[in-house]
């Protein structure tokens, strides 16, 4: 609430971005999810501006411990376009000391600052303009050879290390994710020579305007060219026309074109030496509208365009698809909180030796569906029930008429249960009050049996195994009906 | 006003746990044919944005029953008065250890959850369930079984008739094979048990449903974004100037091969994790996802297309390339262009049906060569590729989350004769794109729209 500022966005953003995105493939998709639609939902009014959206999801998601790579390049950037610019200045002030050259011999000739200043920015605005033009990849890699902005790849591998590494990263990764990336480095590159043009033109003129003041320079214009003062006149009236209507002063005249022709083989200056010096506001002018004011205009253009390719690079960088949907999709949660407390399972029971011609009683529990006379001839005992529909009074009783049993035949209690049903803690309950009822050393054992009596399956045996090896009884064992086909001893 | 609960209740190692697992799309609920494999309720909470619309709780099973109905059973009490001593009892046995499981699955009911019963129709019905479902009956709560035939239904009838004297909705419910649309059904049922829970269960039903179309896309782009990332790999190799470039083709092919099966397993993965199947491969053994290695002669013929298909295929993007031709020279070349391009797209698609990729010797600026191998030029392998994802996702899609074997594949499904015309033509797209970054995207954007429709509509096997 209340941060409303908007994202900025910038090469930073990028490099964060994709940062993030390695870091998110470690996280499941479902925190993922969780985490970013609860941010999402405070950004729905970005929703239509995807780029801007995830610029303000990058400011307020966990980055976790380790630092982002944007504020290093974003620094490291700063760093490598203050040098571009101050080279620019310094080699376009360098260029205004040799153009506007003067050791009183003879003038400054207009037509070398022209030339410097008019015609050849003029014609580098061509390749320029080509560069900027959405041309094939081949084509514009090779017009952007020629482009100052490649300078900055050479400045940055000259920055200290800090800075350096992320910005080389970044000039890696560029080249890693073309595809995503391709535009931004175009627009890059030609903002970078922009910015570099801009530089060196304010330098050339600043570095004018000094000589311009702190020291008297003549001008005069010289030529081998067959060019007379009234071509010369239209040629001057005609640069000067975005001017000359409201700057009369920078506007030469046909007398002051006249007046300062010269031939360096015949070197007559004027009479009016003040006229000499009249051409300067001219000058200027001519350096301001044909060479500096067009590359401030391109400057602006490619920042502009700079900025629309980071937007679309940013809205097309892998995985931002995926995180536009974690932003604004609603997050259906279905799944249960933490994990499943483990349970550790008991190792399966031993169990004792079954002597089948040595039982004394035989318990169906729980509602074995078998008739009494049948379990009666297989196992041979008198059957009684427990377990199931009865009350845990007749459980009772029914383990005392075992012990009586016991005590009168001296054999094994067998409880037949179903193998299909799983063993519960009511069957751990009867086994222990059975236990008490006839004390330790005679035999219980557990018969799970399959319908109509077949033999349990292995699994179903385990868990019975299992489930009794609780109880911790050596004397409750577990066997496989019919114990008279085939009497099992595990573990043992 | 609380939120629909449904405390899924019954007899110890009867599904209680798949169906949940099932219902909440949650493969990390254990399920053992282990008796007692739950111990302690867990809940499950059916959130939309965080905001919960009903909850389902997995419960123990009833250890000791009867002693419960014996508790209840002292208190005398008129039916009135019979809810009161269920929580009477959860109350007093809250520290009690022998009855814990009875807490636990009681108390999310005295608590006003719904009862669902959960019996398993394969083992014959018994009377020793009455008492469970007589205590149940005593918490006045309103309640419906689930019959979750485990293996066979051999029982199925039988358990109707009992259940139907004590719970006013009998439902079958296969927890590990159940569909989706099934699985809503369900849900839905769930709201009928009172007036005040079916609107927010039927939203809920709603939200699901809309959720699966929203999951085919995300798999549809998972899916795209794996064809392209394959159809567009190429793998480099520097050699000496004076190298023999032969000498490395095995190599090169080698790591192309692993490159595309790495991609294809990471694009498995991302359909995987769109459902929240993530335990598939990491509790098993290490299963390969699909059993069919991508690039044996089995797969090949079984998933691709047929040379005969292939030709038809190809002289679709063949004709797309010779249509482009005329549109630049103007209509009156149209069908001279077309029928150019269907004959040479055809031929194409023909002679290289049994080629992955090509080999292509590079000379390196700097000195030296660069082996490339790839990008594939072959028009069966987008459609390998493709016909195997739809199985996937298919199988995926359909898969239960209380399913815990290894994923099987089936029988082979053919593509719909009008699919292979639309991506036959997007492949011939693709293929053409090159390295044009605006274009792929836009393709594979094209590209995933396609398969999110081609993976919602059912297979014919």
């Amino acid at each position: 609430m209340g941060m409303d500022r908007p994202p900025r966005i910038s090469l930073a953003t990028l490099v964060d971005l994709s940062a993030q995105t390695a870091r998110d493939k470690a996280i499941a998709d479902l925190d993922l999810r969780r985490r970013d639609r609860a941010i999402g939902q405070r950004l729905q009014r970005l929703r239509d501006r995807p780029a801007m959206q995830i610029a303000a999801w990058l400011d307020r998601v966990d980055h976790g411990s380790d630092p982002m790579p944007g504020p290093g390049v974003a620094r490291a950037s700063g760093w490598a376009a203050a040098l571009l610019g101050l080279i620019g200045f310094g080699l376009g002030w360098g260029s205004a000391v040799g153009v506007f050259w003067y050791d009183g011999t003879h003038p400054v000739n207009i037509i070398a600052v022209l030339a410097a200043y008019v015609a050849l920015p003029l014609l580098l605005l061509i390749p320029t303009g080509a560069a900027m033009l959405p041309l094939g990849p081949a084509a514009a890699s090779a017009l952007r050879t020629l482009s100052p902005g490649r300078l900055l790849g050479v400045i940055a591998r000259r920055l200290p290390m800090e800075q350096r590494e992320p910005l080389e990263d970044v000039l890696g990764h560029v080249a890693a994710h073309g595809a995503a990336f391709g535009k931004v480095q175009k627009w890059l590159v030609l903002a970078a020579a922009q910015a570099f043009a801009v530089a060196f033109f304010a330098g050339a003129l600043l570095g004018a305007l000094r000589l311009i003041v702190f020291s008297d320079l003549a001008f005069g214009w010289s030529t081998t060219l067959q060019v007379d003062p009234p071509q010369m006149t239209t040629l001057v009236n005609t640069l000067a026309w975005p001017w000359g209507a409201w700057w009369s002063d920078a506007k030469p005249n046909s007398e002051l074109v006249a007046l300062t022709r010269y031939f360096r083989a015949a070197p007559e200056l004027p009479d009016d030496a003040a006229a000499l010096g009249q051409w300067w506001p001219f000058l200027i002018a001519c350096m301001v509208s044909y060479a500096l004011l067009p590359r401030v205009v391109l400057f602006a253009l490619s920042v502009t365009l700079l900025q629309r390719s980071l937007n679309e690079a940013i809205e097309h960088a892998p995985g931002a698809a995926r995180l536009l949907d974690r932003l604004n999709h609603e997050l259906i949660e279905t799944r249960g909180e933490g994990d499943e407390p483990a349970e550790a399972q008991p190792e399966a029971g031993q169990s004792a030796p079954l002597d089948t011609r040595q039982v004394s009683a035989v318990i169906n529990w729980s509602s074995f569906p078998a008739e009494d006379d049948r379990l009666s001839r297989q196992f041979g005992a008198t059957v009684q029930h427990a377990g199931g529909a009865a009350t845990l009074e007749e459980d009772e009783r029914v383990a005392a008429q075992a012990a009586d049993a016991v005590r009168a035949g001296g054999g094994a209690i067998l409880i037949v249960v179903k193998a299909w049903e799983p063993p519960t803690m009511e069957l751990a309950d009867f086994a222990q009050d059975l236990r008490q009822a006839v004390g330790q050393g005679v035999s219980i054992v557990v018969v799970p049996a399959g319908e109509e009596l077949t033999p349990a399956e292995p699994g179903q045996v385990d868990q019975w195994r299992r489930a009794l090896a609780r109880q911790g009884d050596p004397w409750l064992s577990v066997a496989l009906s019919p114990p008279s086909a085939s009497t099992e001893a595990p573990d043992g | 006003m609380a939120n629909p609960a449904f405390a899924v209740v019954g007899h110890p190692n009867k599904g209680k746990s798949s169906i949940v697992a099932t219902l909440a799309q949650d493969d990390s609920v254990a399920i053992a044919p282990e008796s007692g494999t739950t111990r302690a309720a867990r809940r499950f909470d059916m959130k939309v944005d965080g905001q919960t619309l009903y909850t389902l709780v997995d419960t123990p099973g009833f250890q000791r029953a009867r002693r419960v109905m014996a508790w209840l059973t002292q208190r005398e009490a008129t039916a009135a008065e019979r809810p009161a001593a269920v929580a009477a009892f959860v109350r007093e046995h809250a520290r009690d250890e022998r009855m814990r499981n009875e807490v636990e699955l009681l108390k999310p009911i005295v608590d006003g959850a719904g009862v669902l019963y959960v019996v398993d129709g394969s083992v014959p019905y018994s009377d020793e369930y009455e008492i469970e479902m007589d205590i149940l009956r005593w918490t006045g709560r309103p309640s419906m079984a689930l019959i979750n035939p485990i293996g066979r239904a051999d029982h199925v009838d039988a358990w109707k008739a009992a259940l139907g004297q004590y719970f006013s909705v009998v439902r079958v419910f296969d927890a590990l094979t159940a569909e989706f649309d099934k699985r809503l059904e369900l849900l839905r049922a769930f709201g009928q048990l009172d007036e005040a829970w079916r609107a927010p269960m039927q939203q809920a039903v709603d939200r699901l449903a809309a959720e699966r179309g929203h999951r085919r896309t995300l798999a549809g782009r998972a899916i795209a974004e794996m064809i392209v990332d394959m159809l567009r790999l190429v793998v480099t190799r520097r050699l000496p100037r004076d190298a023999d470039p032969a000498a490395y083709h095995d190599e090169l092919e080698r790591r192309y091969r692993d490159r595309l099966r790495a991609l294809e397993t990471d694009g498995r993965h991302a359909v995987e994790e769109v459902y929240q199947h993530r335990r598939l491969q990491r509790d098993e053994p290490p299963v390969p996802v699909l059993d069919e290695d991508l690039f044996s002669k089995q797969t090949w013929l079984r998933f691709g297309l047929k040379k005969r298909e292939l030709v038809a295929a190809g002289a679709v993007g063949g004709a797309v390339g010779g249509g482009a031709i005329d549109a630049a020279l103007g209509a009156t070349t149209f069908f001279t262009g077309a029928a150019i391009g269907a004959v040479a797209g055809a031929a194409i698609a023909w002679w290289s049906a049994d080629q992955l990729a090509k080999f292509t010797v590079m000379a390196l600026p700097v000195g030296g060569v660069e082996l490339r191998y790839g990008p594939t030029r072959n028009a069966n392998f987008p459609f390998v590729i493709l016909n195997r994802a739809r199985l996937h996702h298919r199988l995926i899609e359909q898969r239960t989350h209380a399913q815990r074997d290894a994923l099987h594949i089936g029988d082979p499904p053919d593509l719909p004769p009008d699919a292979v015309k639309q991506f036959g033509n997007l492949f011939a797209k693709l293929r053409k794109a090159g390295d044009d970054p605006d274009k792929t995207r836009a393709l594979t954007d094209d590209l995933a729209q396609a398969v999110a429709e081609l993976i919602a509509v059912p297979l014919v096997t």
